[in-house]
């Protein structure tokens, strides 16, 4: 059995599917954090897997990877600084209790 | 001077308006002065109307003629409404007597107020409100439509009502001024809705005109018949009849001239006066539509009640106003029963009562203003109303005692006076006419000898036994009492049934002229006999209860007839049924109504809002501020999206696999809430 | 000033004054009470505009077949995208209605002499609504009608909200949500007249008959009752009267007087200006033979004013608040208004404009004296008070000489326009009108009672000291009931324009 695109998007759906059931489930802040970095991995797979087979004189899939790449981390980046300051304030990451939009 | 008097003779109802107006708006501050320049116009007025009434006497169609006018008041549609006037017979005298007696009372009320010119306002006021009734009242007689009529006729109401609550500091006087309005209201309700039938149909507010329309058809059958006595329901509030007559004898709150000017002597006839000047509407209102009773009937009907029913609760009064004011109630009902005795010829109802109902009104405006001036004269000197307080002032106010028993005499029918001719003149008419009714009034007015000289002996004879000193007052008021007792004794003898000028003067002209046999035949001695023998009976028995003063017999009878004696002290419990009925009836009414309003339907308009505040808050929960369940519409919508745009994608064949994926969001999400309350139970459970 | 000149600015320079004004206090310092000065230096030209407007008006005479008198009219497109135009213009009865809220203003601006509390915004919305309501009686464009009909709202929302009465934010907020609910019919049927023809000018409709003749006779007669319903909440008719009692016992006493004495007459306007002239057809009683028996409007309509004003008189019977005793009266004279329309004929409609006009200068000055009353006692619990006639013997004789306008006694003019209702309605729905005429009974005994219970009788002793009204309430109560006394003696002054105008009315009925 050879590797087809197909099983490059199933594996990419499934990473996808365990990021967002993640982001949506989870009560704390950092792990909604790694939940994001795990979807935005099977983002990464998709784009270098159809690169590969449909297009596989260019590059622009794994450009993409790259640039989702270095975009995520100043996105963590920053995403920690906010929680750490959600964290001085409200001495919470569980995200269940700010929920000052509700106001 | 004649002349100018007939052909300006609005000048008559203008003077005291302009009194009123100056008065208001330029020299409240200067009471005397206000006083001045009212009865100076209500004097200029008299001589105008005497002028005016001696221009009638020679001839009437040139005053009639010559003193007409109109104004136009308002214009509605293509219909003008004018002001609009004409001086006729009735009118003539109307207006005499009215403008006689203001001024009378204007000057006896310069001495009788007199108290009240050092403070503030009050005294210009009262002069102020003096004048309006005059203007009023004046208005009322002279105008020949019935727009102006009602204006009036409210009018009066309105200075009626201001001059009983004159001193509206006193609980009960405020009370009864409302009172005498309301009842007012309730005639008047009755007033224009007649008014408004007989527009409707005829088109026409004039009473001439309306009257000819009816002779034409316009208005016929039941419903003239119901529009005279609605008209009449007027009347029966203005001139107190039953079962309207409980504000007048309340009315006596009032300063007395008031109660001698208005609820004696002129406001309080102009039902009379009002149902004399359409005579020719009833007189065509023949179609029995009332349990069988024409429109005069009706009137005779309710006249009847109120003379008897008024002179069986004067009997007992102890208030010397009521008694008056009971007196003038009884009084006023005789009238009414005049004005409704009618004979029929051929189909044409000939009212036989018309000229001795205006007859009595003019006599009993002499003297029952004077009797009221001699109870102010007595109230001014002994402060109080109670003639139980009084007696024996014959010594100390001669004067006021000898005007006050001609008053007397002439009310009881003692021979001669005047108003001996009139009442014979009365019964005259209805033992033409309904020999029940003669019976009745025979009755009545024996009731009237007998209080009126129960009043006369207990107040003027006997012992005094009040406080302080009584005596005679000034000049001011002197000078109307023994003005009035002349026409009092002597006026009757313009209507004697030998020589009856004032028959001549004052006579009913049908719309239709027809065939009437002549009733003025003469005197009739079994009516002189019996109003002889009224006389003697009332005054007989007056004097052997009252006049020794000694009251035992009195108070013995009194015993005896207890029930009939309580009935009549309690004023056959009119008051009370009424107030039961306000209490129980419309304030229950009223109070209902506000709580449905606040409870039915208030209640509507809030629940309507708070099911809006529910939605809203309903909806509200899905928005609870957590980013997660927020992030989780978003991936629904974008799937059912997805979902809903397949064909348009070209992936149809992975529907199914949106669905699924759909689904699962929906289970994951259900374990994950549901787990999340189950594990927190536990929590809850175990760790605490 | 010629009235009959195209495009005359006058008009628009009167709707446009107030709102001039308004910019002053806004730009202007707040000190030495400034902007009591200029709204009330705003409300004086203004009157004397309208008045000059009102004497250059020239009536038909009433026997011309003409369905119009429009006069000093303004029309230039405005937005041309939904076909609407600036079009404004008078005609008796707008003229009537100008003048009561030229009168009213100077009367309102004078009684808020003493607000303190951001006089700045409150003068500058007591402007903007001034502005609108002139837009409202004036505007010949049923887009514009509207957009001032809603721009009145949010001026008197505030007026209420900020400077009310305890639960004053409940009261404005009932005020705004019900009319403005009410308004959303009136749109409705607005634009489906803008689809229907094509245009929102009213002349144009009126003319030929056009806003509805290619529809059914029942849509008409939906869009007749939609379109009376949002009048009929701001008449207020009963059952949608339960704003007023609220908005007027929370209001402060000025705003009270321009409820009561102006914004209650746009409903009553909006009834005879648009639902009478643009649904013609509605009122036939042609329509009972097609329809059924129910689909007599003019029997609806009697039906509904005796209600309101008998019920609206029982209430004022039950009340125990001095302020909502007056509220309720003014519920039972408005139906009134209602009465008189139900005639639809030249006495009935002539009361009905003639009792909008009597009804806002009786009740603005009733609401005075509640603020009298209020302001020395700090109560308005009518069994508290009494005997003040002893002690303020001024505002006594006024109060007096007000309950008997309020009872429509001769002289006042009250007592021409309810003769004048009575008398149209008798002729055409007699049993009605004689079971509203009652109300000439409950109406005096409500009326009178207050009287009595406030100011006659012996004075309890904690009102001694009280002063008598000042020269400010003075000379306003002193300014209406000249107007009272003067269009009641003699009414010819106000019913020679309102004759015409209630004559064009009757024509556009008869067409």
């Amino acid at each position: 059995m050879s590797i087809t695109l197909y099983h490059y998007l199933i594996l990419a759906a499934i990473l996808f599917c365990i990021g967002i059931y993640g982001i949506l489930t989870s009560k704390h802040a950092v792990r909604v954090l790694m939940s994001i970095e795990i979807a935005f991995a099977g983002v990464s797979i998709n784009l270098v897997a159809f690169s590969n087979y449909i297009t596989p004189g260019t590059l622009a899939g794994q450009i993409f990877t790259l640039f989702i790449m270095t975009v995520s981390a100043a996105e963590a980046g920053v995403a920690l600084a906010i929680i750490f300051n959600i964290y001085k304030n409200f001495r919470t990451v569980d995200i269940d209790k700010i929920d000052l939009m509700k106001r | 001077m004649i002349d100018f008097a007939v052909k300006n003779a609005w000048l008559v109802v203008a003077l005291p308006f302009l009194s009123a107006l100056i008065i208001t708006f330029f020299t409240k501050t200067n009471p005397l002065l206000s006083s001045r320049i009212s009865r100076l116009a209500i004097f200029i007025a008299l001589i105008q109307s005497t002028l005016i009434g001696i221009a009638s006497i020679s001839d009437i169609q040139y005053v009639i003629k010559n003193s007409a006018g109109s104004l136009r008041w308002f214009t509605s549609g293509d219909v003008n409404f004018y002001i609009s006037w004409k001086v006729d017979s009735t009118t003539a005298l109307m207006i005499f007597v009215v403008t006689l007696i203001s001024f009378l009372v204007q000057l006896y009320s310069r001495e009788y107020m007199g108290e009240y010119i050092n403070k503030g306002n009050s005294f210009s006021r009262y002069y102020a409100e003096l004048s309006l009734f005059s203007f009023s009242m004046l208005l009322l007689v002279f105008t020949d439509n019935f727009l102006v009529l009602y204006a009036g006729w409210e009018l009066v109401g309105v200075s009626s009502f201001l001059l009983i609550g004159y001193f509206y500091d006193k609980k009960s006087a405020a009370v009864a001024a409302k009172k005498a309005f309301l009842a007012n209201r309730v005639g008047d309700f009755g007033f224009l809705l007649g008014i408004l039938l007989v527009f409707t149909y005829t088109g026409t507010l004039n009473f001439d005109v309306a009257a000819n329309q009816i002779a034409e058809g316009k208005l016929s059958g039941s419903i003239l018949t119901i529009s005279a006595i609605l008209l009449f329901f007027g009347a029966i509030g203005k001139s107190g009849q039953f079962p309207l007559h409980v504000w007048l004898p309340d009315a006596m709150e009032g300063p007395t001239p008031v109660s001698a000017l208005i609820h004696a002597a002129t406001m309080v006839a102009a039902g009379v006066y009002m149902v004399a000047k359409i005579m020719t509407i009833f007189a065509q209102a023949e179609f029995p539509a009332l349990l069988g009773m024409n429109a005069l009937d009706f009137v005779a009907l309710i006249g009847g009640i109120t003379a008897i029913m008024a002179a069986f609760i004067a009997v007992t009064q102890n208030d010397i106003k009521k008694i008056l004011a009971y007196s003038t109630v009884s009084q006023l009902g005789f009238m009414m029963l005049a004005l409704g005795m009618y004979t029929t010829d051929v189909s044409h109802i000939h009212p036989v009562g018309y000229t001795a109902a205006i007859f009595h009104l003019f006599t009993h405006a002499f003297f029952k203003a004077m009797l009221f001036l001699c109870s102010g004269s007595v109230i001014h000197a002994c402060h109080t109303q109670d003639i139980w307080e009084m007696g024996g002032l014959r010594k100390k106010m001669p004067i006021t005692a000898i005007t006050c028993l001609i008053g007397t005499a002439a009310i009881s029918g003692f021979p001669l006076t005047a108003g001996f001719w009139s009442k014979d003149a009365l019964l005259d008419s209805m033992i033409i006419a309904n020999k029940f009714y003669f019976i009745l009034a025979s009755i009545a007015a024996t009731l009237t000898a007998f209080y009126m000289f129960r009043l006369y002996f207990v107040t003027f004879e006997g012992e005094y036994r009040g406080h302080g000193h009584p005596h005679e007052p000034g000049w001011r008021m002197k000078f109307p009492l023994i003005f009035l007792s002349i026409p009092s004794l002597l006026i009757g003898f313009v209507g004697t049934p030998w020589a009856n000028y004032f028959g001549h003067f004052i006579t009913y002209i049908p719309v239709v002229s027809h065939q009437v046999e002549e009733h003025h035949h003469g005197p009739n001695f079994l009516v002189m006999g019996t109003s002889l023998l009224i006389f003697i009976v009332g005054f007989g028995l007056a004097f052997i209860l009252y006049g020794k003063g000694n009251y035992n017999k009195a108070n013995e009878l009194s015993e005896k007839l207890k029930g009939l004696y309580k009935a009549s002290l309690n004023k056959l419990y009119f008051d009370e049924i009424y107030q039961y009925f306000i209490d129980n009836f419309i304030l229950v009414l009223a109070k209902v109504s506000a709580l449905f309003d606040k409870f039915g339907l208030d209640l509507i308009v809030n629940g309507v809002s708070q099911f809006f505040v529910y939605l809203g808050n309903l909806i509200r929960q899905l928005h609870n501020g957590k980013v997660q369940h927020y992030l989780l519409g978003v991936i629904v919508a974008l799937l059912l999206m997805i979902f809903s745009y397949t064909n348009y994608l070209k992936i149809v064949e992975y529907k199914n696999y949106i669905l699924l994926g759909l689904l699962i969001l929906f289970v994951l999400f259900i374990i994950k809430d549901i787990g999340e309350k189950v594990i927190n139970n536990l929590k809850n459970k175990f760790l605490s | 000033m010629d009235p009959l000149a195209y495009n005359s600015f006058i008009l628009t320079l009167l709707i446009f004054l107030p709102i001039l004004g308004s910019l002053f206090i806004v730009f202007l310092p707040e000190k030495n009470k400034l902007p009591h000065k200029i709204a009330l230096t705003f409300s004086i030209i203004t009157f004397f505009l309208s008045l000059a407007i009102a004497l250059n008006f020239r009536p038909l005479p009433t026997n011309s077949g003409e369905i119009f008198n429009f006069q000093f009219i303004d029309k230039f497109k405005w937005i041309p995208f939904i076909n609407t135009s600036y079009h404004v213009a008078i005609d008796g009865l707008s003229i009537t209605m100008v003048l009561l809220t030229s009168l009213i203003m100077i009367v309102a601006v004078l009684a808020s002499w003493n607000v303190s509390k951001m006089p700045k915004v409150y003068f500058f919305l007591a402007l903007v609504m001034q502005t609108a309501v002139y837009g409202v009686f004036t505007s010949l464009d049923l887009f514009l009608f509207f957009i001032m009909w809603e721009l009145e709202l949010i001026p008197m929302y505030f007026l209420i909200g900020i400077w009310g009465g305890p639960r004053r934010e409940y009261a404005a907020m009932k005020f705004l949500l019900y009319t403005s609910f009410a308004g959303a019919f009136m749109l409705i049927v607005f634009i489906a007249i803008y689809f229907n023809t094509g245009t929102f000018d009213y002349i144009e409709l009126v003319q030929n008959n056009r806003a509805f003749t290619n529809l059914s006779i029942g849509l008409q007669l939906l869009a007749f009752t939609s379109l009376f319903l949002c009048f009929a909440v701001k008449l207020p008719m009963v059952p949608f009267h339960t704003w007023l009692p609220d908005a007027h016992v929370e209001a402060p006493t000025a705003m009270s007087i321009i409820l009561a004495g102006v914004l209650l007459k746009m409903g009553s306007y909006g009834m005879i200006r648009f639902g009478f002239g643009l649904f013609p057809n509605v009122l036939k009683t042609e329509l009972t033979q097609q329809l059924g028996s129910w689909a007599n409007v003019g029997l609806w309509l009697a039906i509904l004013g005796t209600l309101n004003i008998l019920y609206g008189a029982f209430l004022a019977l039950a009340q125990t608040d001095m302020k909502k005793v007056i509220a309720y009266s003014s519920v039972s004279h408005m139906g009134f208004v209602l009465l008189g329309m139900s005639g639809l004929n030249p006495s009935g409609i002539n009361g009905a404009i003639l009792q909008m006009f009597t009804h806002g200068t009786i009740t603005a000055l009733m609401f005075l004296f509640v603020g009298v009353v209020y302001d020395r006692t700090h109560t308005r619990e009518i069994a508290k008070l009494g005997g003040l006639g002893k002690q303020m013997p001024i505002a006594g004789a006024f109060f007096v000489a007000i309950s008997l306008a309020g009872v429509a006694v001769p002289g006042m003019n009250s007592f021409v326009s309810e003769f004048l209702v009575f008398l149209g309605a008798f002729q055409s729905h007699p049993y009605l009108t004689a079971f509203a005429a009652s109300s000439v009974i409950f109406g005096a005994a409500y009326t009178l009672w207050l009287n009595e219970r406030v100011f006659f009788g012996p004075m309890p002793s904690n009102w001694k000291g009280l002063p008598d009204i000042n020269k400010i309430e003075t000379f306003n109560a002193v300014l209406l009931l000249t107007i009272v006394l003067v269009t009641g003696l003699y009414p010819s002054l106000l019913m020679d324009i309102i004759n015409p105008a209630t004559k064009q009315i009757i024509n556009i009925l008869a067409v």
